[in-house]
Protein backbone atom coordinates (compact mmCIF):
# COMPACT_ATOMS: atom_id res chain seq x y z
CA UNK A 1 0.00 0.00 0.00
CA UNK A 2 1.15 3.51 -0.76
CA UNK A 3 -0.20 6.70 0.73
CA UNK A 4 -0.44 10.01 -1.03
CA UNK A 5 -1.27 13.11 0.99
CA UNK A 6 -1.57 16.73 0.12
CA UNK A 7 -2.91 19.90 1.67
CA UNK A 8 -3.73 23.26 0.14
CA UNK A 9 -5.11 26.57 1.33
CA UNK A 10 -7.63 28.49 -0.73
CA UNK A 11 -8.10 32.22 -0.15
CA UNK A 12 -11.87 31.94 -0.17
CA UNK A 13 -14.45 31.44 2.57
CA UNK A 14 -15.62 27.93 3.38
CA UNK A 15 -19.08 28.80 2.02
CA UNK A 16 -17.58 29.82 -1.34
CA UNK A 17 -15.32 26.79 -1.55
CA UNK A 18 -18.01 24.30 -0.56
CA UNK A 19 -20.38 25.79 -3.16
CA UNK A 20 -17.81 25.90 -5.96
CA UNK A 21 -16.79 22.36 -5.07
CA UNK A 22 -20.05 21.13 -6.64
CA UNK A 23 -18.89 22.45 -9.96
CA UNK A 24 -15.22 21.74 -9.64
CA UNK A 25 -15.29 19.76 -12.88
CA UNK A 26 -17.26 22.20 -15.01
CA UNK A 27 -15.95 23.70 -18.28
CA UNK A 28 -14.39 26.59 -16.29
CA UNK A 29 -11.86 24.08 -15.07
CA UNK A 30 -9.51 23.66 -17.99
CA UNK A 31 -6.98 21.65 -16.02
CA UNK A 32 -8.95 18.63 -14.83
CA UNK A 33 -9.97 17.48 -18.30
CA UNK A 34 -9.56 13.84 -17.29
CA UNK A 35 -12.97 14.11 -15.58
CA UNK A 36 -15.53 13.83 -18.38
CA UNK A 37 -18.76 13.44 -16.40
CA UNK A 38 -20.13 13.87 -12.88
CA UNK A 39 -23.52 12.37 -12.05
CA UNK A 40 -25.48 12.62 -8.83
CA UNK A 41 -26.88 9.26 -7.75
CA UNK A 42 -28.62 10.16 -4.52
CA UNK A 43 -28.90 13.10 -2.17
CA UNK A 44 -30.65 13.81 1.10
CA UNK A 45 -30.50 15.95 4.22
CA UNK A 46 -30.38 13.94 7.44
CA UNK A 47 -33.31 15.09 9.56
CA UNK A 48 -31.46 14.59 12.82
CA UNK A 49 -28.07 16.14 12.12
CA UNK A 50 -28.80 18.41 9.13
CA UNK A 51 -25.91 16.79 7.28
CA UNK A 52 -26.25 16.72 3.49
CA UNK A 53 -25.25 13.30 2.13
CA UNK A 54 -24.58 12.92 -1.59
CA UNK A 55 -23.53 9.98 -3.75
CA UNK A 56 -21.90 10.77 -7.08
CA UNK A 57 -20.49 8.82 -9.97
CA UNK A 58 -17.42 10.40 -11.52
CA UNK A 59 -16.35 9.31 -14.99
CA UNK A 60 -12.73 9.79 -16.03
CA UNK A 61 -10.88 9.28 -19.23
CA UNK A 62 -7.16 9.36 -19.03
CA UNK A 63 -4.18 7.90 -20.69
CA UNK A 64 -2.53 5.57 -18.22
CA UNK A 65 1.01 4.47 -19.05
CA UNK A 66 0.79 1.86 -21.85
CA UNK A 67 2.01 -1.09 -19.80
CA UNK A 68 -0.46 -0.25 -17.03
CA UNK A 69 -3.35 0.19 -19.48
CA UNK A 70 -2.74 -3.23 -21.00
CA UNK A 71 -2.65 -4.72 -17.51
CA UNK A 72 -6.00 -3.08 -16.83
CA UNK A 73 -7.63 -4.51 -19.92
CA UNK A 74 -7.11 -1.72 -22.39
CA UNK A 75 -9.96 0.60 -21.44
CA UNK A 76 -9.25 4.25 -20.75
CA UNK A 77 -12.64 5.17 -19.25
CA UNK A 78 -12.97 4.59 -15.54
CA UNK A 79 -15.55 5.27 -12.85
CA UNK A 80 -15.20 6.49 -9.30
CA UNK A 81 -17.88 6.30 -6.61
CA UNK A 82 -17.93 9.19 -4.17
CA UNK A 83 -19.93 9.77 -0.99
CA UNK A 84 -19.81 13.24 0.51
CA UNK A 85 -21.02 14.77 3.74
CA UNK A 86 -21.59 18.47 4.32
CA UNK A 87 -22.04 19.58 7.90
CA UNK A 88 -23.05 23.25 7.73
CA UNK A 89 -22.98 23.65 11.48
CA UNK A 90 -19.40 22.59 12.06
CA UNK A 91 -18.48 23.82 8.55
CA UNK A 92 -16.96 20.66 7.26
CA UNK A 93 -17.10 18.92 3.91
CA UNK A 94 -15.87 15.31 3.82
CA UNK A 95 -15.64 13.39 0.54
CA UNK A 96 -14.75 9.72 0.39
CA UNK A 97 -14.17 8.00 -2.93
CA UNK A 98 -13.30 4.62 -4.32
CA UNK A 99 -12.52 3.34 -7.81
CA UNK A 100 -15.19 1.14 -9.41
CA UNK A 101 -13.24 0.18 -12.48
CA UNK A 102 -10.32 -2.24 -12.16
CA UNK A 103 -11.31 -2.70 -8.51
CA UNK A 104 -10.26 -6.35 -8.68
CA UNK A 105 -6.62 -5.38 -9.27
CA UNK A 106 -6.25 -1.95 -7.76
CA UNK A 107 -7.89 -0.23 -4.81
CA UNK A 108 -7.77 3.56 -4.63
CA UNK A 109 -9.40 5.13 -1.60
CA UNK A 110 -9.39 8.87 -1.31
CA UNK A 111 -10.55 11.16 1.45
CA UNK A 112 -10.84 14.91 1.08
CA UNK A 113 -11.78 17.36 3.84
CA UNK A 114 -12.53 21.07 3.45
CA UNK A 115 -12.56 23.11 6.65
CA UNK A 116 -12.30 26.84 7.34
CA UNK A 117 -8.99 28.23 8.61
CA UNK A 118 -10.49 31.71 9.02
CA UNK A 119 -13.41 33.71 7.59
CA UNK A 120 -11.58 34.07 4.29
CA UNK A 121 -9.37 31.00 4.13
CA UNK A 122 -10.23 27.33 3.61
CA UNK A 123 -8.03 24.32 4.04
CA UNK A 124 -8.15 21.32 1.75
CA UNK A 125 -6.65 18.07 3.02
CA UNK A 126 -6.41 15.08 0.73
CA UNK A 127 -5.28 11.58 1.49
CA UNK A 128 -5.23 8.65 -0.90
CA UNK A 129 -4.42 5.02 -0.19
CA UNK A 130 -3.40 2.95 -3.17
CA UNK A 131 -3.17 -0.84 -2.95
CA UNK A 132 -2.39 -3.17 -5.82
CA UNK A 133 -4.37 -6.36 -5.30
CA UNK A 134 -3.10 -8.40 -8.19
CA UNK A 135 -1.40 -11.60 -7.23
CA UNK A 136 2.14 -12.02 -8.38
CA UNK A 137 5.42 -10.30 -8.01
CA UNK A 138 5.84 -7.62 -5.43
CA UNK A 139 7.81 -5.70 -8.03
CA UNK A 140 4.77 -5.50 -10.31
CA UNK A 141 2.53 -4.46 -7.44
CA UNK A 142 4.99 -1.77 -6.44
CA UNK A 143 5.16 -0.45 -9.98
CA UNK A 144 1.35 -0.33 -10.26
CA UNK A 145 1.09 1.53 -6.94
CA UNK A 146 3.95 3.85 -7.86
CA UNK A 147 2.40 4.80 -11.20
CA UNK A 148 -0.99 5.42 -9.58
CA UNK A 149 0.44 7.61 -6.82
CA UNK A 150 2.41 9.52 -9.45
CA UNK A 151 -0.80 10.19 -11.37
CA UNK A 152 -2.48 11.25 -8.13
CA UNK A 153 0.10 13.90 -7.42
CA UNK A 154 -0.04 15.17 -11.00
CA UNK A 155 -3.84 15.40 -10.84
CA UNK A 156 -3.64 17.07 -7.43
CA UNK A 157 -1.45 19.86 -8.79
CA UNK A 158 -3.68 20.37 -11.82
CA UNK A 159 -6.75 20.04 -9.60
CA UNK A 160 -5.61 22.94 -7.43
CA UNK A 161 -4.93 25.16 -10.45
CA UNK A 162 -8.25 24.25 -12.08
CA UNK A 163 -10.24 24.75 -8.90
CA UNK A 164 -8.70 28.22 -8.42
CA UNK A 165 -10.21 29.22 -11.79
CA UNK A 166 -13.61 27.80 -10.80
CA UNK A 167 -13.50 29.75 -7.51
CA UNK A 168 -12.59 32.97 -9.27
CA UNK A 169 -15.35 32.52 -11.86
CA UNK A 170 -17.89 31.60 -9.17
CA UNK A 171 -17.10 34.75 -7.21
CA UNK A 172 -17.42 36.88 -10.34
CA UNK A 173 -20.71 35.31 -11.42
CA UNK A 174 -22.06 35.56 -7.88
CA UNK A 175 -21.28 39.27 -7.58
CA UNK A 176 -22.76 39.94 -11.03
CA UNK A 177 -25.90 38.07 -9.96
CA UNK A 178 -26.09 40.13 -6.78
CA UNK A 179 -25.72 43.36 -8.73
CA UNK A 180 -28.48 42.28 -11.10
CA UNK A 181 -30.79 41.49 -8.19
CA UNK A 182 -29.98 44.83 -6.57
CA UNK A 183 -30.78 46.68 -9.78
CA UNK A 184 -34.05 44.78 -10.10
CA UNK A 185 -35.15 45.66 -6.56
CA UNK A 186 -34.15 49.27 -7.18
CA UNK A 187 -36.19 49.50 -10.35
CA UNK A 188 -39.16 47.92 -8.58
CA UNK A 189 -38.81 50.46 -5.78
CA UNK A 190 -38.74 53.38 -8.20
CA UNK B 1 -21.85 22.52 -14.96
CA UNK B 2 -20.28 19.17 -15.73
CA UNK B 3 -21.80 16.75 -18.21
CA UNK B 4 -23.62 13.48 -17.55
CA UNK B 5 -22.04 10.22 -18.64
CA UNK B 6 -25.21 9.73 -20.68
CA UNK B 7 -25.54 12.60 -23.19
CA UNK B 8 -29.32 12.07 -23.38
CA UNK B 9 -29.54 13.07 -19.69
CA UNK B 10 -27.58 16.31 -20.03
CA UNK B 11 -30.58 18.56 -20.30
CA UNK B 12 -32.45 17.27 -17.23
CA UNK B 13 -29.17 17.13 -15.32
CA UNK B 14 -28.39 20.77 -16.09
CA UNK B 15 -31.82 21.83 -14.81
CA UNK B 16 -31.42 19.83 -11.63
CA UNK B 17 -27.84 21.00 -10.98
CA UNK B 18 -28.76 24.68 -11.31
CA UNK B 19 -31.67 24.23 -8.94
CA UNK B 20 -29.51 22.39 -6.41
CA UNK B 21 -26.70 24.93 -6.47
CA UNK B 22 -29.12 27.78 -5.87
CA UNK B 23 -30.75 25.92 -2.99
CA UNK B 24 -27.35 24.97 -1.53
CA UNK B 25 -25.84 28.46 -1.55
CA UNK B 26 -28.92 30.52 -0.79
CA UNK B 27 -30.79 28.30 1.64
CA UNK B 28 -28.95 25.27 2.91
CA UNK B 29 -25.72 27.04 3.90
CA UNK B 30 -27.75 29.75 5.60
CA UNK B 31 -29.55 27.21 7.73
CA UNK B 32 -32.84 27.80 5.97
CA UNK B 33 -33.22 24.64 3.94
CA UNK B 34 -33.81 21.34 5.59
CA UNK B 35 -35.31 19.67 2.56
CA UNK B 36 -34.05 19.69 -0.98
CA UNK B 37 -36.54 21.70 -3.01
CA UNK B 38 -35.29 20.25 -6.28
CA UNK B 39 -36.62 16.74 -5.73
CA UNK B 40 -39.06 16.89 -8.67
CA UNK B 41 -36.21 17.78 -11.04
CA UNK B 42 -34.02 15.14 -9.46
CA UNK B 43 -36.67 12.51 -10.14
CA UNK B 44 -36.59 13.31 -13.87
CA UNK B 45 -32.81 13.22 -13.96
CA UNK B 46 -32.60 10.02 -11.96
CA UNK B 47 -35.14 8.32 -14.21
CA UNK B 48 -32.95 9.07 -17.22
CA UNK B 49 -29.72 8.15 -15.46
CA UNK B 50 -30.92 4.84 -14.02
CA UNK B 51 -31.56 3.32 -17.43
CA UNK B 52 -28.23 4.66 -18.72
CA UNK B 53 -26.38 3.00 -15.82
CA UNK B 54 -28.17 -0.27 -16.44
CA UNK B 55 -27.32 -0.23 -20.14
CA UNK B 56 -23.66 0.25 -19.32
CA UNK B 57 -23.61 -2.32 -16.52
CA UNK B 58 -22.48 0.27 -14.00
CA UNK B 59 -25.42 -0.40 -11.66
CA UNK B 60 -23.89 -3.73 -10.61
CA UNK B 61 -20.51 -2.14 -9.80
CA UNK B 62 -22.29 0.49 -7.73
CA UNK B 63 -24.06 -2.04 -5.53
CA UNK B 64 -20.75 -3.40 -4.26
CA UNK B 65 -19.22 0.04 -3.70
CA UNK B 66 -22.30 1.18 -1.75
CA UNK B 67 -21.86 -1.76 0.55
CA UNK B 68 -18.24 -0.75 1.18
CA UNK B 69 -19.16 2.85 1.82
CA UNK B 70 -21.61 2.03 4.60
CA UNK B 71 -18.88 2.18 7.20
CA UNK B 72 -18.13 5.77 6.18
CA UNK B 73 -21.63 6.75 7.20
CA UNK B 74 -20.95 5.62 10.72
CA UNK B 75 -18.05 8.06 10.95
CA UNK B 76 -19.54 10.98 9.03
CA UNK B 77 -23.28 10.99 9.61
CA UNK B 78 -23.17 11.90 13.26
CA UNK B 79 -21.89 14.77 15.32
CA UNK B 80 -19.94 14.84 18.52
CA UNK B 81 -17.61 12.13 17.40
CA UNK B 82 -14.76 13.70 19.28
CA UNK B 83 -12.19 11.09 18.52
CA UNK B 84 -12.42 11.68 14.78
CA UNK B 85 -12.63 15.43 15.26
CA UNK B 86 -9.55 15.64 17.46
CA UNK B 87 -7.78 13.35 15.05
CA UNK B 88 -8.49 15.50 12.00
CA UNK B 89 -7.46 18.64 13.86
CA UNK B 90 -4.18 17.04 14.90
CA UNK B 91 -3.64 16.00 11.30
CA UNK B 92 -4.31 19.53 10.06
CA UNK B 93 -1.90 21.04 12.59
CA UNK B 94 0.75 18.50 11.72
CA UNK B 95 0.42 19.23 8.01
CA UNK B 96 0.42 22.98 8.61
CA UNK B 97 3.60 22.83 10.64
CA UNK B 98 5.56 20.38 8.54
CA UNK B 99 3.97 20.74 5.13
CA UNK B 100 3.50 16.99 5.20
CA UNK B 101 2.65 14.19 7.60
CA UNK B 102 5.68 13.22 9.60
CA UNK B 103 5.38 9.47 9.94
CA UNK B 104 7.66 9.36 12.97
CA UNK B 105 5.54 11.85 14.90
CA UNK B 106 2.68 10.89 17.19
CA UNK B 107 0.14 11.69 14.53
CA UNK B 108 2.03 9.54 12.02
CA UNK B 109 1.84 6.60 14.38
CA UNK B 110 -1.82 7.29 15.05
CA UNK B 111 -2.44 7.46 11.32
CA UNK B 112 -0.72 4.11 10.84
CA UNK B 113 -2.83 2.57 13.56
CA UNK B 114 -5.96 4.15 12.14
CA UNK B 115 -5.18 2.83 8.68
CA UNK B 116 -4.59 -0.66 9.97
CA UNK B 117 -7.83 -0.56 11.88
CA UNK B 118 -9.71 0.42 8.77
CA UNK B 119 -8.18 -2.20 6.49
Amino acid sequence: MKVFSNSETFDYSWEEVSTANWRKYCPWNEKSTHVIAVDTLSRHVDAETGILRTERLITCKQSAPKWLASLMGGTDVSHVFETSYVDPESKKVTMVSQNLTWSNILSCQEKVVYQPLSATKTQFVQEAKVTALCGGWQKVKNAVEEATVCRFSENARLGKEGFETVLEMSRRVFSEEKLKQKKQTESVAL
Amino acid sequence: MSASLAPECNEVKERYDSCFLKWYSEKYLRGKGTTDECSALFKDYKHCLTSALKERGIDKMLEDAREDHKENDAANMRRGCEYVDIFSRLLLTSIEQNGTINLDSGIGTALGGFTRLKM
